[in-house]
């Protein structure tokens, strides 16, 4: 074919990329452009969200400088986002695959039992905040009553030595942030129902080599299971990153609104935020942190997904 | 593998899309030739139900006009400042004192003042409860109409009180009395070292404190509203009594122990033997079988009685297009019928004085709401500025700090005075009667 | 011996489900048990399940608020939007995921970012834009937007799904012919059936629940879905935890219906043995 040919192959391929993609772009164009563009350059103003437009004020980096330089709830909920980013992505993204494999096998009622595991993850929003109240009570909750009940089993056969904390939860400055963590945890469901999807698509014969070959069932995870979904595996760790560094509905709920728990503890970046632009009235301030929190996020993202290149595996990969 | 099955999917699906489209053509009866005004309010669906016949009577009495409700069941202020911004205000809008201050600042209420002059004569302002007009005055010019409040009393367990053998608490008691109560209240009845029953539970947050503040002589603001008073002998006498009720006597349950328990049910359960708490749980508690209870008016402190009165307000929007209509609404609201109405609910107290003693003092049941009335006398509102947001968030740490056993009350009320002094230089201020 | 082998790794199996079933569920079990008590035993110690349940508070729900309008309202937002959402978001999953094209690279990672900004500082141009168009108090700008591209977290594990399907199929397609579209509706859609009905029972939930925008979009009370209605059993003074939960549960059953039909697609795909050589 002469370059003239290929040329027009190539046009055409380019064409149909973007006319299969276009209902995003064109989404994109219209409402998120817009929005990012407008808090990007609030960012740069002083606005109380509830002035008419025209009368912005517009004070330039002042509100970053200040962001960086005076402001201690800033690096103090940067703290707490990175806490429990932390700690919940990976519990996270493993807890939810161990599931996913437990619950990939066929036996009978598998379909209740997926059901149950994706359950809490479900429950609406004000209600999930009275149900965690009544668990994290620490003098009447379901979760330091089973603690006692442990600690009073300890007792009994004389291993008191071994004995559990009962912590004060939501209302402890050190415990708060482990309560979120573990709250999170029962919304495993969502990523969980993702794994088990991508677990489908591992074909049967790679396992059936692998038992030919007298591989152990850890074996077979390790290198069958594992490379074969970690496309999924690569979702689920950028989900739950974006996801952790903007956790917010849990955190406003369980606080009863901005409060931010004993000492700020509980205070997350989204949610400080949030006070910011609704409560102190300060828009333009919340955009610029906002945006500190979109630099974050994208940089993170990129080196991970940079690294993908080592480590995820596209059966259907075609450069 | 099961294709997907098409016709079903096409039909499925132009189902659902002409439920759409139906669904948006559809309007509530578009009756030509009719003023529309919206009206935006907060609530539960008690509300939702109480507005529904507000705006029944409303259309009876004025034919002409079709008044559109707008519910927030939540996130009432967030959606109203969108609407601000976007211009796009209902023309009757629910108010609170919260950030009353805020929005006349910034422009979004129309003065009242000339509807107020030529106001029908039914609308008497003398009948109106005390502090209720001067709650919605900034800067000397009304913006807002009071329709209903409500004030604080001490709810209390009567059969808690049996048990133990005590005396119910007289209308002139004091503090120093409410806390000997406190403490004989106070018990571990099943024997396992934690106590299952506390004497009181008067909250750290602004809003619990103030009144005890007010009852020792102290003050929130001073009397422009320019500055804080809070450091102050009698301040840190009020927050020291408060602290020790906690930490000395052990007379209230910790932080959140009761957390997420709405009020009426810390009493009903037993887990409480007294409790400050406002006329509006009454509906709730009125049905109760399972235990007795009453009302008492609040102790008296070193400076007297002291509760916290709050009131809800109606606004014109100052660009609305009809405010004539507007202000007619907040008339019919304000009408011994649309008063009885509330007062029928027997939630938040009428502001008419008259509507309060026909239709929410009944003889019907055993339960005191005349005092809820009377407490009106020594009732003052909570001191509000346009800082309000940023100055809530500083009493809510410090006050917090205070009730962890963090800082004690000396240390409190310095910080707080600092702190919102630094706030309030930030803004300019309203005057507004006394000091509070 | 395989036997006995078989037989414990089945008690160890099934134990592990039930004791992890327990304990995920009793914050849904608690909300059961509230929906069926009076106010004052909903925080009564010890009380599991008052009797008699009080089944009325249900009924209750319903003569309290007009429920099963809020119903068919979820039904419709819900409805719409996923329609929008599982044909969009496959269209553009297939662009990124098969297609080459100048700017792909870039612009999936643009994609990707919309996800980075929180939603409150989104929420005010947003609103200017709907109420400029004139779409206020309509569930237009709750189902529209499902429409283009149906949000970056669909799209994104679409595009992770096709990835993993082979290019034989496609090739073979391909040589006798297909168009892009034939090979995208008749190969790869069917093949990604469990990533979509993962993505059917994920956004029915998040459409199902969403609070904020409707709130925001939407002025009589008339058009709203049940995430709002449940909210109308409480306010700034009281709370009423029977009603909410009996409200929350009966909103539920949407949901594992779907779950439970869900679960029919998550299958495992193309058995490919075949295509190698």
């Amino acid at each position: 074919m002469n370059s003239r040919g290929h040329w027009r192959k190539s046009v055409l391929r380019n064409l149909e990329g973007y006319l299969f993609a276009s209902p995003w772009i064109l989404g994109f164009l219209v409402l998120t452009a817009g929005s990012m563009l407008f808090s990007f350059s609030l960012s740069f103003a002083e606005w109380d969200a509830q002035t008419p437009l025209r009368e912005i004020d517009w004070v330039g980096l002042k509100n970053y400088s200040e962001m960086v330089k005076d402001d201690e709830l800033f690096y103090k909920s940067l703290y707490n986002t990175a806490y429990y980013t932390l700690f919940s992505v990976p519990l996270r993204v493993t807890l939810a695959l161990l599931l996913a494999l437990l619950l990939n096998q066929k036996v009978k009622g598998i379909a209740f039992f997926r059901t149950v595991f994706y359950l809490p993850s479900v429950v609406v929003g004000a209600a999930t905040a009275v149900v965690w109240s009544w668990i994290f009570n620490p003098s009447y909750g379901l979760l330091n009553g089973l603690l006692h009940r442990m600690n009073l089993f300890l007792n009994w056969i004389h291993l008191e030595a071994l004995r559990i904390p009962e912590p004060e939860w939501l209302l402890s400055e050190a415990w708060s942030k482990p309560a979120l963590i573990l709250m999170s945890l029962w919304g495993l469901g969502g990523s969980m129902l993702i794994y088990l999807a991508g677990l489908q698509g591992v074909p049967s014969h790679l396992y059936e080599a692998a038992d030919l070959d007298g591989a152990s069932a850890f074996r077979k995870l390790w290198h069958v299971t594992i490379p074969m979904i970690s496309p999924t595996i690569f979702f689920n760790v950028i989900m739950s990153i974006i996801g952790s560094f903007q956790v917010f509905t849990q955190v406003y709920i369980m606080s009863g609104g901005h409060a931010g728990g004993p000492n700020n503890s509980t205070l997350v970046y989204v949610l400080y935020l949030y006070r910011k632009a609704f409560v102190e009235l300060e828009m333009g301030y919340a955009c610029a942190l906002a945006w500190f929190l979109f630099l974050v996020i994208l940089v993170l993202s990129v080196i991970i997904i940079r690294s993908s290149a080592l480590w995820v595996y596209y059966e259907g990969e075609r450069r | 593998m099961g294709r997907i099955p098409t016709r079903k999917a096409g039909a499925s699906c132009g189902l659902l899309l002409s439920l759409l489209l139906g669904v948006q053509c559809t309007r509530p009866d578009d009756r030509q030739g009719k003023t529309r005004i919206r009206f935006s309010f907060w609530g539960s669906f008690v509300e939702l139900q109480l507005w529904e016949e507000m705006k029944a009577l409303h259309e009876e009495r004025h034919p002409e006009v079709v008044v559109d409700l707008q519910y927030s069941p939540g996130e009432y202020h967030r959606k109203l400042r969108l609407q601000f911004i976007s211009k796009t205000a209902c023309d009757v809008i629910m108010v609170d004192d919260e950030f009353f201050p805020t929005y006349c600042s910034a422009k979004h209420l129309l003065d009242l003042e000339p509807f107020i002059e030529e106001r029908t004569e039914w609308l008497r302002l003398e009948d109106f409860l005390p502090t209720s007009i001067e709650s919605f005055t900034y800067k000397g010019t009304r913006y807002a109409m009071p329709w209903d409040g409500f004030s604080m009393l001490v709810f209390y367990n009567k059969d808690l009180f049996d048990r133990e053998g005590l005396p119910y608490p007289e209308d002139n008691w004091t503090w120093q009395e409410f806390r000997e109560l406190s403490r004989a209240l106070t018990k571990d009845l099943d024997g396992d070292g934690k106590i299952d029953q506390f004497g009181c539970n008067l909250g750290f947050d602004w809003l619990s404190v103030e009144p005890l503040i007010w009852a020792y002589g102290g003050h929130i603001l001073t009397k422009d509203r320019s500055r804080c008073a809070m450091q102050s002998p009698e301040t840190i006498a009020a927050l020291q009594f408060i602290y020790d009720l906690k930490f000395e006597d052990r007379v209230m349950p910790g932080t959140g122990e009761l957390s997420g328990m709405a009020t009426e049910i810390q009493i009903l359960t037993g887990r409480i033997a007294m409790l400050q708490a406002a006329a509006y749980i009454l509906n709730n508690m009125r049905d109760v079988e399972a235990m007795r209870w009453d009302v008492v008016h609040v102790p008296s402190g070193p400076a007297g009685k002291a509760t916290r009165v709050s009131w809800d307000g109606l606004a014109v929007y100052a660009h609305s297009d009809h405010p004539r209509e507007a202000w007619q609404f907040i008339e019919t609201v304000l009408s011994d019928e649309g008063q009885r109405l509330l007062g029928s609910l027997q939630r938040a107290m009428p502001v008419r004085r008259s509507a309060v003693l026909s239709h929410y003092v009944t003889e019907d049941t055993p339960q005191k709401e005349e005092k809820f009335l009377e407490a009106m006398e020594y009732g003052r509102p909570t001191p509000i500025t346009e800082a309000y947001g940023e100055m809530q968030i500083v009493m809510a740490n410090e006050l917090e700090r205070l009730s962890l056993g963090s800082s004690t009350p000396a240390e409190t009320a310095a910080a707080l005075q600092r702190k919102v002094d630094e706030i309030l230089a930030d803004y300019r201020t309203l005057s507004m009667g006394e000091d509070q | 011996m395989k036997g006995g082998k078989r037989r414990g790794k089945q008690i160890v199996t099934y134990g592990s489900l039930i004791l992890l079933s327990i304990a995920f569920s009793l914050p849904f079990l608690w909300a059961v048990s509230a929906s069926f008590k009076s106010l004052e035993e909903v925080f009564m110690r010890g009380v599991w399940l008052p009797m008699p349940p009080r089944w009325r508070n249900y009924a209750q729900v319903f003569s309290k608020i007009p429920f099963h309008l809020f119903f068919l309202n979820s039904v419709i937002i819900t409805g719409g939007a996923l329609l929008g959402q599982l044909f969009s978001s496959a269209l553009v999953a297939f662009s990124f995921a098969r297609l080459r094209w100048f700017g792909r690279d870039f612009f999936f990672i643009l994609m990707l970012s919309t996800m980075m900004l929180p939603a409150a500082v989104t929420l005010v141009p947003h609103f200017i834009l709907f109420k400029s168009l004139g779409w206020i108090d309509t569930f237009l700008p709750l189902v529209l937007p499902s429409y283009f591209g149906g949000g970056a977290f669909s799209i994104f594990l679409l595009r992770q799904f096709f990835k993993t399907i082979p290019t034989d199929l496609e090739d073979a397609a391909r040589i006798d012919g297909c168009s892009s579209f034939r090979v995208f509706w008749q190969i790869m859609v069917p093949l990604a059936k469990p990533a979509l009905a993962t993505i059917a029972v994920l956004s029915f939930i998040g459409h199902w629940n969403n609070f904020m925008g409707p709130l925001i979009y939407l002025d009589s009370y008339q058009k709203f879905p049940v995430a709002l209605g449940i909210n109308m059993f409480k306010d700034a003074y009281s709370i009423y935890p029977h009603y909410m939960m009996a409200a929350s549960i009966m909103a539920l059953v949407p949901v594992l219906v779907l779950f439970f039909l869900a679960q029919k697609y998550m299958v495992r795909g193309i058995v490919l043995t075949g295509m190698k050589g």
